[in-house]
């Protein structure tokens, strides 16, 4: 990798200056019905600001590539509308594809080309495009330069993937599952690197089945479950759709363990009693003074914070047993 | 990135992407970017590649042998270009451009492609391009060895030798288009191309004479993708057709770029289907 300084470093110039710049991506009532009939979004709206990190969590077959596929313009919406950095992203495509970069799951570059002829291909076919060796080294391929797409590790294709996304200088991002078959390390290398887009400016719009990957990415996230939106706002706003949780294993020969915490919610989760709440020090102590008064030892004593993991099955089991 | 180091990555020391330069309008520039780079890989694959020069080369030293001294005629020459002609038009521009439109497909190339800044057309064209002039340097290298070594006589209408060339090329890739739009496989374009194959070399008669098969037959034949290149050819070389007859085989030829490009629009699959 070289060191010296560029001479025009990366910087958003407001392009399209004169008035507010409009929203990245504006999704509203988006629906996509596969040939097939199949139902993959099923009204979703959302919307993502030039600069922000916007996070479209789910399972498998949630709708999210669904989605960024309608995005990228790779596909019609059934119904409902669309706008990408102001503009439809079918019908108005030569206005945005200068202006994002986008990485597919399947990545898509073809085996049989080095990967600086992958690179400089695409660069050829951009209207501005940033110098292919650059844009390598910063995604450590330079070593690789000269080595088939076929022949690339895993990891190595997905950063040859974002090398190319990143050729145009885009003002917007689509990133479809970024980082599957990274490595750890790689991992956050890439997180790194998306962070750094974005305080740059860069709008980016992240679909991942990694809840860490959210977490530690996202200004703000939507969480799709078959086809919906089941939940939007930042990962805090998220996390506080979900409580805090107290379990232990439930002693048969007991009195009434329900009477122990007045005001939480507790219940009875196969032969462990739970107890719910939003506060999760000031039940665990109550329970712990409970116990102390009752001298009960509270076998398997559990306590775990809300957390996004737990928040987001537990949005899946309700969107699910509300269907 | 770095994956030895904590050091963040430098996306901010990245230059800001400049203009591009050169010679070519945007169009061309992005159809030649995208040719060139479909060349190389029709460079690195050894069948296509086999297929592309071994077939043609094999067939010209068939076709020498058995014409001896008739090519040295009119009529004979033009016969045995039309025959040249009508398999590389086949097998390098039709199954070449079948082949990569399926291959790209399901890697997932052409996908990827549509999110950039290239239209469908150009990545299209781009595909056909290696094939197609692979197919005219072929041609004319036969045509000049052959009036050097076999003293084959030069096509008396050189134009419409071309147009015959250039409406070829173009039908038959658009037909390979089409043909991948029903085709799952690399495998199964063994199986697809089969009709588009028999229905074009009987209709040109590249298998049989044109004038052997029943009437009826022939007349509809006449119509066949290939049928009307082969009659360009034979006029190019021999004959002094008369205006109506090349206006009614370039008719032919450009209803089948027409036809073609309207089924591609239509049908043309540009996501993997495994």
């Amino acid at each position: 990798m070289t060191t010296q300084t560029p001479a025009e470093p990366l910087q958003r110039t407001g392009r399209g200056a004169g008035g507010p710049a409009p929203a990245a991506v504006e999704v509203r009532d988006l629906r996509r019905t596969h040939a097939s009939g199949a139902e993959a979004v099923r009204g979703i709206s959302f919307t993502v600001q030039p600069g922000e990190v916007f996070g479209l969590l789910g399972t498998n077959g949630a709708g999210k590539t669904s989605t960024t596929e309608v995005v990228a313009g790779l596909a019609a919406a059934t119904s409902g509308t669309v706008r990408v950095l102001g503009h439809d992203p079918v019908r108005e495509r030569r206005r945005v594809r200068p202006r994002t970069g986008v990485v597919l799951q399947s990545g898509g570059l073809p085996g049989d080309l080095t990967v600086t002829e992958a690179a400089t291909t695409w660069a050829a076919t951009l209207t501005a495009a940033r110098p292919v060796g650059d844009v390598l080294d910063v995604l450590d391929l330079t070593r690789r330069a000269s080595t088939t797409v076929k022949s690339l590790s895993g990891g190595e294709r997905r950063r040859l993937d974002l090398a190319v996304a990143l050729l145009g200088d885009p003002d917007l991002l689509l990133l479809d599952e970024p980082t599957t078959g990274l490595d750890a390390e790689s991992r956050r290398a890439v997180w790194d690197l998306v962070r750094d887009l974005s305080a740059a400016g860069t709008a980016v719009l992240l679909t991942t089945h990694h809840l860490e990957e959210a977490e530690h990415l996202a200004d703000r996230l939507a969480v799709m479950h078959r086809g919906l939106v089941v939940a939007e706002g930042t990962v805090a706003d998220v996390v506080a759709t979900h409580r805090a949780e107290v379990r232990w294993h439930r002693d048969a020969g007991r009195p009434d363990d329900t009477a122990l915490a007045p005001g939480d919610a507790v219940s009875f989760d196969g032969r462990h009693v739970v107890v719910r709440t939003a506060s999760l020090q000031r039940t665990l102590a109550r329970v712990l003074a409970w116990a102390d008064a009752q001298r009960l030892e509270l076998p398997e004593l559990r306590a775990t914070p809300a957390s996004l993991e737990t928040a987001f099955l537990a949005l899946a089991r309700s969107a699910d047993e509300t269907r | 990135m770095s994956t030895t180091t904590d050091a963040p990555p430098r996306v901010a020391a990245l230059p800001a992407a400049a203009p591009a330069r050169g010679p070519l309008p945007g169009s061309l520039r992005r159809t030649a970017a995208l040719a060139g780079a479909e060349g190389r890989m029709l460079r690195r694959n050894r069948t296509a590649l086999f297929t592309a020069l071994a077939l043609p080369v094999g067939f010209v030293a068939l076709v020498a042998s058995v014409a001896g001294a008739r090519l040295a005629t009119p009529t004979g020459a033009a016969g045995a270009v039309n025959l040249l002609l009508g398999v590389l038009l086949l097998m390098v521009v039709f199954y070449n451009v079948l082949s990569a439109a399926v291959a790209r497909r399901e890697e997932g190339v052409l996908q990827r492609l549509r999110t950039g800044e290239a239209a469908d057309e150009e990545v299209l064209t781009a595909m056909a391009v290696p094939s197609a002039a692979l197919t005219v340097a072929i041609a004319a290298v036969f045509g000049v060895a052959g009036a050097v070594a076999l003293d084959m006589p030069l096509p008396g209408r050189p134009l419409l030798l071309a147009l015959a060339v250039v409406l070829g090329c173009a039908v038959m890739a658009l037909l390979a288009l089409v043909t991948a739009a029903f085709t799952r496989t690399l495998e199964s374009a063994q199986i697809t191309s089969l009709p588009v194959i028999a229905v074009c070399g009987l209709g040109a008669g590249l298998f049989v004479p044109a004038d052997a098969l029943p009437g009826a037959l022939a007349r509809v034949a006449g119509f066949t993708p290939l049928a009307p290149v082969v009659e360009l050819v034979r006029a190019g070389w021999i004959g002094d057709p008369s205006a109506a007859d090349v206006a009614v085989w370039t008719a032919t030829l450009l209803a089948w770029v027409l036809l073609g490009s309207l089924v591609v629009r239509a049908r043309f699959r540009w996501s993997p289907r495994s």
